[in-house]
């Protein structure tokens, strides 16, 4: 332990710049999630910030553990008697000293600022660290450990970056599952660079190492990439807590709602349609999310997203998702009078009701118990905006009650669930996890001010939570074919 | 003698490249070896497979009685090592490299590294990367000699040095080593010959002779025999006479054993009647010049 002290003081000497700015920009960035920053500069700051940290972090890493290189013949201390785990041990000490220990501490103090218990966040603080060590400090580690230089380091960050791109651009087509892919490749890569540094301050078999980090890489991204939603949905399903009678749900043709167009291409030879699939019979106050829908017996098919139907204007007990189909255009006008018919698979998320809370309006922040800190911002575009440590709120509604004599209701949603993942930690480079909503105008006709209407009246927060996840066959017909070519 | 390093039929490939093709060697302890050889011929890659810095694809060596491939800290703790292509920690200062790697030598010699700082006229509070590449070998090498190595192995350490530099380092070495078993790695057959006690000569990854340096300067003669006649040169030619060079009636050659009745009556006997024998000691660069001559035909 002595030696592995005198290398890590022998680090903390020649590196006390580069630490000295790491930490405090760490801390820095707690400024950025305290509780009066307005949440539009708070998106701004960190979009800025969160990858800048990163990458000081990543190169104070590397650093560190290049300063006693191990590719290559030529470094002095490898013909010194100094035991390379001594060494291991002392870059270990030394990140974890000065990039997780001032994350902690800036996780801790973003906690407390925003007024939420340190202790009851300590399993989101340390699923948040082991995460940063998986992703982003072992590769760092690995990177560095097969290289000579830091620049030939940066260009194995800038590797992984693309990886990490291409790999992310898979994440939508998840629907809230994304965590187990996700989480496998961060356990599979984090793997893979532990076993690298392992084998590099072992054996300093750099050829190998190199090879092992690269296949390492390839199967994270190969897990993400490659994972069958099947399989993904049934590591979700390992973790339902409630039994649902699944036998009053029923799965029918919608009713037609065309809406929005986004996302569609034009062209001359085929003809694009929208199916409504609607979901109906979930038990009294529960809610169904649908989290896909395949339909291999036709062209591919793909769950319109959640903002074509917002989620208030969501059928009660159920849920309203589209199938998007593309045909050829002959094929299309051949039977465009028969009647539509629809076979597939779904997947459904069930949502059991939490608690219902109602406080007065007072246009400040406040802390909704199992939603979080939530404000409203009435500036150009009225938004409510409700932030938790380490994960965004749970599937939450927010209805805002006008007071007399503009009665009425403003109703938000705030949260349609992001993330499916048990764990009290989502992905994300910063401790507080904010979700926004812009409100929605429905009963009420007068201004939508907080200082006319809406302070005094009455605020409702409505939780809900997933319990159950249910894949279900389906067959289902509708009106003729036309009627859901878009136009 | 008891072999302060060996190696045992050493074999280092890079590729398909043989760099090392079955090397066996002897360094006894207390000698000054120096393994001599031109560019490529597997100096460097002898050292590091000595000094598990690589692995060899076959064959054994030892330093100090131990495996190359176990040598762990302990074992260094005995030996220094000096590279031209050293990477020393360029942020410190000279001070703060050797208080840094004191507590690692349990031998470490406070005194010692004091000396050797003020004998090699290195400033202590001048950072490793603003020494010239003359004081930055010296700080290495002061970084060995300071524990009192039982084995120093340097690296080509002369190269690109300057004279004097390397009269302060060659004069240093010699002064606080003397019970230590030196190997050295050198072109420079100059230096060499002034303090080398044993020498081997290394081409093609083979070692092609390993001698004491006297025997090996007692072994090698220039002669020069003037003919009677232009005449053919014998047929077959010995095996011991390398280089030979023919000039109207003159035939120069190496002897690469001389005895000096028993050379002057192999001469005879090849080449008949002579009008004379010149026989002249060669210098080590002379013989090492021959030897490449040799090997390349």
């Amino acid at each position: 332990m002595k030696m592995v002290q005198h290398i890590l003081k022998k680090d903390i000497r020649g590196l006390r710049w580069e630490i000295v700015a790491t930490v405090a920009l760490t801390l820095a960035t707690a400024l950025l999630e305290w509780p009066s920053q307005h949440a539009t500069l708070n998106h701004l700051g960190q979009f800025w910030s969160q990858p800048a940290i990163v990458l000081a972090w990543i190169l104070l890493v590397l650093r560190v553990v290049q300063r006693d290189g191990l590719v290559g013949r030529e470094h002095d201390w490898l013909t010194r008697p100094i035991r390379r785990w001594h060494v291991a041990v002392a870059k270990a000490l030394f990140v974890v000293l000065f990039v997780l220990a001032p994350i902690a501490v800036r996780d801790a103090i973003v906690v407390a600022a925003n007024g939420f218990p340190v202790l009851g966040n300590l399993p989101g603080m340390a699923w948040s660290l082991a995460v940063w060590i998986g992703v982003f400090l072992l590769p760092a580690a690995a990177l560095a450990v097969v290289t000579r230089t830091i620049p030939q380091a940066l260009m194995g960050v800038l590797g992984f970056v693309f990886l990490a791109s291409v790999v992310s651009n898979e994440e939508s087509l998840w629907q809230g599952v994304d965590w187990v892919p996700m989480g496998l490749a961060a356990l599979v890569i984090g793997l893979f660079a532990g076993v690298v540094v392992w084998l590099q301050y072992r054996q300093r078999w750099t050829a190998r190492a190199r090879i092992l980090l690269a296949v390492g890489a390839a199967a994270a991204a190969g897990v993400t990439m490659g994972l069958p939603w099947g399989a993904a949905f049934a590591c979700q399903r390992l973790f339902a807590t409630q039994a649902v009678d699944e036998s009053e749900l029923v799965i029918q043709m919608g009713e037609l709602q065309l809406g929005s167009t986004a996302g569609w291409s034009v062209s001359s030879s085929t003809a694009r349609l929208r199916f409504p699939v609607e979901v109906k019979g979930a038990p009294a106050g529960y809610r169904i999310r649908v989290l896909r829908v395949e339909a291999p017996a036709g062209p591919e098919g793909n769950v319109s997203l959640d903002e074509r139907v917002p989620w208030f204007r969501q059928p009660e007990g159920g849920a309203l998702s589209f199938v998007r189909v593309e045909m050829q255009k002959a094929q299309f006008l051949a039977g465009q009078e028969s009647p539509a018919r629809l076979k597939g698979r779904i997947f459904l998320a069930v949502l059991a009701p939490r608690a219902k809370q109602d406080f007065t309006f007072e246009n400040t922040r406040q802390m909704v118990p199992g939603v979080g800190v939530c404000e409203a911002s009435f500036d150009r575009i009225p938004v409510f905006y409700c932030r938790t440590p380490f994960r965004t709120p749970t599937e939450t509604r927010v209805t805002l009650w006008a007071r007399e004599p503009q009665q009425g209701s403003v109703m938000t949603v705030l949260s349609s669930l992001s993330s499916l993942s048990p764990l009290p930690f989502e992905f994300s480079l910063a401790p507080m996890r904010g979700v926004g909503a812009s409100i929605e105008r429905l009963d009420y006709s007068g201004e939508l001010s907080a200082a006319r209407g809406l302070a005094g009246g009455r605020i409702t927060y409505e939780t809900w939570a997933p319990v159950a996840f249910i894949e279900r066959e389906f067959d289902v017909t509708g009106r003729k074919l036309g009627d859901y070519r878009v136009p | 003698m008891t072999a302060a390093i060996r190696t045992e039929n050493l074999v280092k490939r890079y590729g398909r490249t043989p760099v090392l093709d079955g090397l066996c060697m002897d360094v006894p302890e207390g000698a000054i070896y120096a393994l001599v050889g031109p560019n490529g011929a597997g100096k460097t890659t002898t050292i590091h497979t000595l000094l598990n810095l690589i692995a060899p694809a076959a064959g054994r060596s030892e330093v100090l009685g131990v495996d190359s491939r176990k040598l762990g800290a302990p074992d260094f703790a005995r030996i220094g090592y000096v590279s031209e292509n050293q990477k020393l920690p360029a942020w410190m200062r000279v001070s703060e490299f050797l208080a840094y790697l004191k507590p690692f030598y349990p031998t470490w010699d406070d005194a010692l590294a004091v000396d050797l700082l003020r004998q090699f006229n290195l400033p202590a509070d001048r950072k490793l990367k603003e020494l010239s590449r003359g004081m930055r070998m010296k700080a290495a090498l002061a970084s060995a000699l300071a524990f009192h190595p039982k084995v120093l192995v340097l690296d080509e350490p002369f190269s690109g040095l300057d004279a004097l530099v390397r009269d302060d380092f060659i004069q240093g070495m010699l002064e606080r080593a003397e019970e230590t078993t030196i190997f050295i790695s050198s072109h420079d057959l100059a230096e060499i010959e002034s303090f080398a006690s044993h020498i081997g000569y290394l081409e093609g990854g083979k070692l092609l002779f390993s001698d004491e340096m006297a025997t090996l300067t007692a072994r090698f003669r220039e002669v020069e025999v003037t003919l009677e006649t232009e005449a053919e040169l014998p047929a077959p030619w010995p095996a011991n006479w390398m280089t030979a060079e023919r000039a109207g009636s003159v035939v120069r050659f190496v002897e690469t054993a001389y005895e000096p009745e028993a050379t002057e009556a192999r001469v005879r006997a090849a080449f008949g009647a002579v009008r004379g024998v010149e026989v002249r000691p060669m210098a080590l660069r002379a013989i090492f010049v021959a030897l490449a001559r040799q090997g390349r035909r």
